[in-house]
């Protein structure tokens, strides 16, 4: 008999073995514990948007995401083009810290999640290790943080300067989509399930 | 063990879920939302990678403040972007690497004249304006497009004949530059008539050669002994009847103009060619005013014009109203001897609108005055259609002559003529139509002239400014001034000359 805590009110059950297609739930809030979905098909679900967050992911970075026009001085700016244009200012601490949190660290997060929902070629200590540092590196993603800051951008600058959004928007959007639905959707007992 | 086991019974057995249905367990669909993202990131990539445009270098003496970045606009938009800008190795001129939009490439053509338009005031005018504040740009005139060129040397300034094309070129010589400038008006009778191109010292260094245009449509006021003078600058005198003071404008006060007329009488087969050398006058001769011939613009007398006027009743919300509309006609020669006129079409369809056997056509002409039968007519998407009338009905004198009309091959320099109710000569209105204002849209022909009003110029004649025939009508709709032009005549109307 094996033992699971509900994630939700922490309440320990017995799991039963479940059929395909049952859904284990939590006696108390009724939250769900765990269902007999093959473990390949929740991992298949993962691997289905996290390849699609990394397809988007190139678009998001490289496309012009903005679009400023200031006195008919017109300018087009990607999140990589802006990057470097820090650089060439010299502003290499700035430039760095962009540099690290809008593209290393969320196409680190974005790859990692890819590697793990590729369970069957991995080892059970590479598999924690990887999502060891998945839950790390993910916290310091800034993807969906730098979002908002477009949005907030487009609140104060409205009436100073002439600017819309350029297509990476899109492709950006529905990459942090992605990635969130891929980091949801894995389920990280099916790391263990099979070695069991 | 037994530890465990005793534990066992103290955990609640969690609940069972039945399954979902089967296919929507079997695969993960969220492959599908994966295969969605691909296509979305590929049409993002594919709408924002501009088609690689044509680039081009243009040599200029001097940059003005041009950046990289700055547009290349023809007629007011952008066609083209500056990507880089250095300095010629001589170090006598700049390069100027540039990218014309890929559906603006026809524009790299030799021929084609650049330049950097920068801010510019002076008294008659302030041109540039946007380029204070905003970004330089490099404005072009295309030239042949079928002769490819991607390299250029650019004009210093903007080229005088910008303002528009087409017209008359003359060299007019004169004794003194007198105050004229390039841009200064050309003036018949006070009208601006062309414009001043240029002004450079004639071969023999004794002379001022003034380039002038005349505009296409006013080209006809033009003979071999039209006389010009300037009209620059204020005259005064003063005499014993006292002070006398003249001046043409403000315009010529500050930048001098040239006026032009023609003393009669005026012999029609000496055509005067482009380029032809005039001598530009210090002041005008009142002799020649005085022997100044009405010009007469036509040869033949004008087309007889007749008028139809429609009136139905309408209903609209319940109330039943009468309404009217008319427009000019002309009375053409039918095939088998009869007689028809000429209408707009939307004279006809508006029988639609009317109420059943309300509506009626009335034609028109001098004191005649008849009934039109338009059961059998169906409205033609020329715009124009010919509606058979009794014979008798239409005096004679106010049938065109087959041989007065034609079909006309393409647009051309035409004239609108209108006749006001009565039949004096002087009732005739008369507007030139320059075939450059034309473009042929569908079976019509849209006029950019917007001076025509519906109410003067609806079914007016358009004759050939060429040989004077009819070659089709005028119509004013809400889409503006277009012209039916005869497609077909009206079988045995005469045949079509060339």
């Amino acid at each position: 008999m094996e033992y699971r805590a509900c994630h939700c009110c922490g309440l320990i059950h017995q799991l039963p073995v479940l059929q395909a297609g049952d859904r284990a739930k939590c006696t108390r809030c009724k939250s769900i514990l765990a269902d007999a979905t093959p473990s390949h098909q929740s991992a298949s679900r993962t691997a289905a948007a996290s390849v699609a967050a990394f397809i988007l992911f190139w678009p998001a970075v490289l496309l012009p995401i903005l679009e400023i026009e200031r006195l008919g001085q017109r300018n087009e700016q990607s999140i990589l083009s802006g990057i470097l244009d820090l650089f060439h200012h010299g502003n290499y601490f700035v430039g760095g810290v962009v540099l690290l949190f809008s593209i290393l660290f969320p196409l680190t997060k974005i790859v990692l999640l890819v590697e793990l929902s590729w369970l069957e070629v991995l080892q059970r200590r590479h598999k924690a290790f990887t999502l060891r540092l998945m839950e790390h590196v993910g916290k310091w993603s800034m993807m969906d943080v730098m979002l908002l800051a477009f949005l907030v951008m487009m609140v104060k600058l409205g009436n100073l300067v002439h600017f819309q959004f350029g297509p990476a928007v899109i492709a950006f959007t529905l990459c942090v989509a992605m990635s969130m639905i891929a980091s949801l959707s894995f389920d990280p007992h099916s790391i263990w399930e099979e070695t069991e | 063990m037994s530890d465990r086991d005793q534990n066992d019974a103290d955990f609640p057995i969690a609940e069972i879920e039945k399954p979902r249905p089967a296919w929507f367990r079997r695969h993960s669909p969220m492959w599908l939302l994966t295969l969605a993202c691909l296509a979305i990131a590929i049409g993002l990539t594919w709408y924002s990678s501009d088609a690689p445009g044509t680039p081009i270098v243009l040599h200029f003496d001097d940059g003005h403040g041009l950046k990289p970045g700055d547009p290349i606009r023809h007629r007011g938009i952008q066609i083209g972007v500056v990507e880089k800008i250095s300095l010629r190795q001589d170090l006598n001129g700049i390069d100027v690497t540039a990218i014309l939009d890929q559906a603006s490439s026809a524009v790299a053509c030799e021929g084609s004249r650049f330049w950097i338009v920068r801010p510019e005031v002076a008294i008659t005018g302030v041109s540039g304006l946007e380029t204070a504040v905003g970004p330089k740009y490099v404005a072009v005139i295309p030239g042949d497009p079928t002769q490819k060129q991607f390299e250029f040397t650019g004009l210093n300034s903007m080229p005088p004949d910008d303002l528009g094309r087409g017209g008359m070129e003359l060299v007019l010589r004169g004794d003194d530059r007198w105050g004229v400038y390039p841009g200064s008006p050309l003036t018949w009778r006070g009208i601006d008539v062309g414009q001043v191109l240029s002004s450079s010292l004639a071969p023999d260094a004794m002379h001022v050669d003034i380039r002038v245009r005349v505009d296409q449509r006013h080209t006809r006021l033009l003979s071999r002994n039209s006389k010009f003078w300037v009209t620059s600058g204020v005259q005064m005198g003063l005499d014993v009847t006292g002070f006398e003071f003249s001046a043409e404008s403000l315009t010529t006060i500050a930048r001098g103009g040239i006026a032009f007329m023609t003393p009669g009488p005026i012999v029609s087969d000496d055509d005067v060619q482009p380029g032809d050398v005039f001598t530009l006058h210090r002041r005008r001769d009142d002799a020649w005013l005085e022997s100044a011939m009405p010009l007469n613009l036509l040869s033949h007398s004008p087309p007889p014009m007749g008028t139809v006027v429609a009136t139905w009743k309408q209903t609209f919300f319940g109330i039943t109203r009468t309404r009217s509309d008319h427009a000019a006609c002309l009375a053409v020669p039918l095939a088998d001897q009869g007689q028809g006129i000429l209408v707009p079409s939307d004279l006809i369809t508006i029988k639609a609108k009317a109420v059943e056997g309300s509506y009626e056509l009335t034609y028109r002409a001098n004191d005649a005055e008849s009934m039109v039968d338009v059961t059998e007519a169906s409205p033609s998407p020329d715009g124009i259609l010919v509606l058979p009338v009794a014979a008798k009905e239409i005096p004679k004198q106010q049938i065109v002559a087959a041989d007065r009309m034609r079909i006309p091959q393409g647009p051309e320099d035409c004239f609108a003529v209108n006749r006001r109710s009565g039949d004096g000569e002087s009732d005739v209105v008369i507007e030139m139509i320059g075939a450059e204002q034309l473009t042929v849209n569908g079976t019509l022909w849209n006029c950019s002239e917007a001076r025509f009003s519906r109410e003067v110029w609806h079914g007016a004649a358009v004759i050939s400014s060429r040989d004077e025939k009819v070659i089709g009508m005028l119509l004013i709709n809400e889409k503006g001034a277009q012209i039916a032009p005869l497609s077909d005549l009206p079988s045995g109307l005469g045949q079509p000359t060339r």
